[in-house]
């Protein structure tokens, strides 16, 4: 991992309308993405790890815009961006997403092998003869068998899994810089996933691009990142390497995530489930976050928010655990010694 | 625990699904055969495009059935089916769907997508306590109040997905068919939302059947497991035996592929496990190896797999 940094957002501030009141999706983000890294961003559903990363593409929806902050790439300020014209040089060229869901990225009247070749005609300028053999090229490395005979399928005629194999190949049609993955596996069997995970780790040493990668699987995160941010209602509250934030977290909702992994359940019990729901983003969010549903807050919690604090030059946390003055508290015993606990799992599933 | 004296759910035999594209045909589902007991949480895993979604969504009568039969408490479901008949199976069989995204309304706000079972099966006596169910369906899965006057596209993905399940529950069905109901939420929501569906599995006993490509989840969950691959039934058993004891090659495979939420597992995982099976079902028997096990295979292919 290089310290080149190729992304910085700055205070990054998000608001959405909705019928004539302002939600605030995004609240004073800052992050740094490191030239060739793989990125985690991991957090609560409704949190904001997919606006966030929409606004390095401009693919807000038109009642969402940035309010506040800077986001540099390229010696550019990404927010400032305003035509669409000025976005098409960077989205899909240089930032290219893999979203969530693959039913609306690809097109339902128009062959796979068009959706594909289209793209290599347009932005890596190849004729039509080159893009199809490239195109084949990449639904074989995604691991559509049979790529030849089902250049020419629509996109019903692929399972769900398929489709999204073809929206990534898509991604990487433009060799991008950075590639955005939200979710990308989700409907994927573990042995594609596998699959496509390897492929994603080695395209992007290949071709030293930069990952971002949203995903609520703990375990693909593992398996993935070289670094893990974890968002909770439109903030960042914890970063760090991944064996920081796996094996030594300190913020209480990476606490309580890692709490809920159904690894750790016990069958006929329930899950540990955090109590309550988020807070409203309509209203202006007082002291932590979290602190409502966390049922070893701190006074000063509810109160004020917060600042980042320095856990190691690469390992950051948003609590108030961490001022000097507050109580020792340690992380809950279920995920103490967690690599063991994995282990041992492991051991319990008879394979080699 | 013997599954003999269990009341049978819903059973499907020998169902087989084609699908005719152009000059093609694609043979989604092959002789897939088995039963779902009352109050379970029946598994279904399998590769993407091993015929899963197809399996309920013919279950379902939205798929057309090639051949075999499909029974709901002993009654014939599959074939023609009188008007009453399909309603009544509408309310009893509700389904949760993969794509949260394409089965929403997008015209519709949440509070008359909640409602719409509601209304069709007339569950309810005044608007106020219609209005309670909606409210009550939404905050067992996580959601607020103040979303129910929102539209589909401006809730995040997990939120679209509790949208779909809070749907499905709200009119008190009895079989559930739940495709990756939970695949897009944050682990802890999952949490709560697993612990829901138990919670009225054991109140109201529901029947699930459940897919998902998070096997950890399927163990956690499941009473028995089938999995599926290129659209047959390879492998069926208890929860607990198949990730104890897997027989079949690729429910192995599949096993050993599963991502541990541990960086140094993870780091030094063994590349390459993942190779496709290459075995030709279409000859295979089903048989029951051990009470309750069963395996997809040939006589010599099953002797081969269960040698210790
Ligand atoms: N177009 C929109 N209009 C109004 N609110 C929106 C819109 N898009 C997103 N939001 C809200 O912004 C917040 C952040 O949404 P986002 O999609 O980023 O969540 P997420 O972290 O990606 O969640 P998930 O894991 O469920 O995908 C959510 O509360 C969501 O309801
Ligand atoms: N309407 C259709 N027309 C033609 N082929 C179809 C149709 N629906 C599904 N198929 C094909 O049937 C097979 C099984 O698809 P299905 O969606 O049931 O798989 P799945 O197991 O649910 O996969 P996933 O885990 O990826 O969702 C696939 O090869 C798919 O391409
Ligand atoms: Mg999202
Ligand atoms: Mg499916």
């Amino acid at each position: 991992m290089s310290q080149e940094k190729i992304i910085e957002m700055r205070n990054v501030e998000v608001k959405f309308m909705v019928r004539d009141r302002e939600l605030t999706a995004i609240r004073d983000v800052s992050l740094d993405v490191y030239k060739g890294e793989i990125l985690a961003i991991v957090g609560e559903s409704g949190s904001g790890k997919s606006v966030l990363t929409k606004t390095l593409t401009g693919m807000l929806e038109a009642n969402g815009r940035i309010s506040g902050g800077e986001i540099w790439y390229e010696g550019q300020d990404l927010s400032k961006i305003g035509s669409n014209k000025d976005w098409l040089n960077i989205r899909g060229k240089k930032i290219a997403t893999i979203f969530q869901d693959q039913s609306t990225s690809l097109n339902p009247l128009k062959r796979i092998g068009s959706q594909i070749t289209e793209v290599l005609e347009l932005h890596r300028g190849m004729s039509k003869a080159e893009a199809k053999v490239e195109a084949i090229r990449l639904l074989e490395r995604v691991g559509i068998p049979n790529a030849t005979a089902r250049f020419r399928d629509y996109p019903f005629q692929y399972s769900g899994g398929m489709r999204q194999r073809v929206v990534i190949a898509i991604a990487l049609a433009c060799q991008p810089d950075i590639l955005i993955c939200d979710e990308p596996t989700t409907a994927l069997d573990v042995t594609i996933q596998a699959q496509i995970l390897d492929l994603i780790k080695e395209l992007s040493v290949e071709n030293n691009f930069t990952v971002l990668f949203i995903t609520h699987d703990l375990g693909v995160v593992a398996n993935i990142a070289d670094r893990v941010a974890v968002m909770y209602a439109g903030q960042i509250i914890e970063y760090g390497t991944s064996d920081e934030v796996f094996y030594d977290a300190r913020h209480p909702y990476t606490w309580a995530l890692l709490s809920s992994l159904p690894q750790l359940g016990t069958k006929g019990k329930d899950l540990f489930a955090i109590i309550g729901t988020p807070p409203s983003l309509f209203h202006k969010v007082e002291g932590d976050a979290f602190a409502p549903r966390n049922p070893l807050a701190l006074e000063i919690d509810f109160v004020e928010e917060p600042p980042m604090f320095k856990v190691s030059e690469t390992h950051y946390a948003k609590t108030w655990l961490l001022d000097e003055r507050a109580p020792q508290m340690n992380k809950p015993e279920a995920i103490v010694n967690l690599s063991e606990k994995v282990k041992k799992l492991r051991g319990d599933l008879n394979v080699k | 625990m013997s599954n003999e004296n269990k009341e049978v759910l819903l059973s499907v035999k020998n169902m087989h699904v084609v699908f005719k594209v152009g000059r093609r045909r694609v043979h989604a589902v092959n002789g897939v055969s088995f039963d779902v007991y009352k109050g379970e949480t029946f598994g279904l895993v399998g590769e993407s495009g091993s015929g899963k979604t197809t399996v309920i969504r013919t279950i379902l009568g939205i798929n057309d059935l090639t051949s075999g039969n499909i029974y709901f408490k002993d009654n014939l479901i599959s074939g023609k089916l009188s008007r009453r008949k399909k309603r009544t199976l509408k309310k009893q069989i509700q389904m949760i769907f993969q794509d949260p995204a394409a089965s929403l309304n997008e015209r519709a706000n949440i509070d008359y997508i909640v409602s719409e079972g509601l209304y069709n099966f007339k569950l309810f006596n005044t608007e106020q306590e219609r209005r309670e169910k909606v409210v009550k369906a939404l905050t067992d899965v996580g959601l607020l109040e103040e979303h129910i006057t929102r539209y589909p596209h401006e809730f995040s993905g997990g939120q679209r997905q509790r949208i779909g399940i809070a749907r499905a529950l709200v009119i008190e069905p009895e079989l559930v068919l739940a495709d990756e109901p939970i695949s897009a939420l944050d682990v802890s929501i999952r949490a709560q939302v697993l612990n829901l569906m138990k919670k009225l599995q054991r109140d109201r006993d529901l029947t699930y059947l459940f897919i998902a490509h998070d096997l950890s989840i399927i163990q956690y969950i499941s009473d028995r497991v089938g999995v599926m691959h290129n659209g047959y039934l390879v492998e069926l058993a208890d929860a607990n035996e198949i990730y104890a004891n897997p027989l079949h090659p690729y429910t192995k495979s599949l096993l050993n592929a599963i991502p541990q939420p541990d960086p140094k597992t993870e780091r030094f995982r063994v590349r390459g496990v993942y190779e496709s099976t290459d075995i030709h079902y279409e000859s295979g028997e089903w048989i029951e190896v051990t009470p309750g096990h069963f395996l997809l295979g040939t006589p010599e292919q099953i002797k081969e797999w269960t040698k210790k």
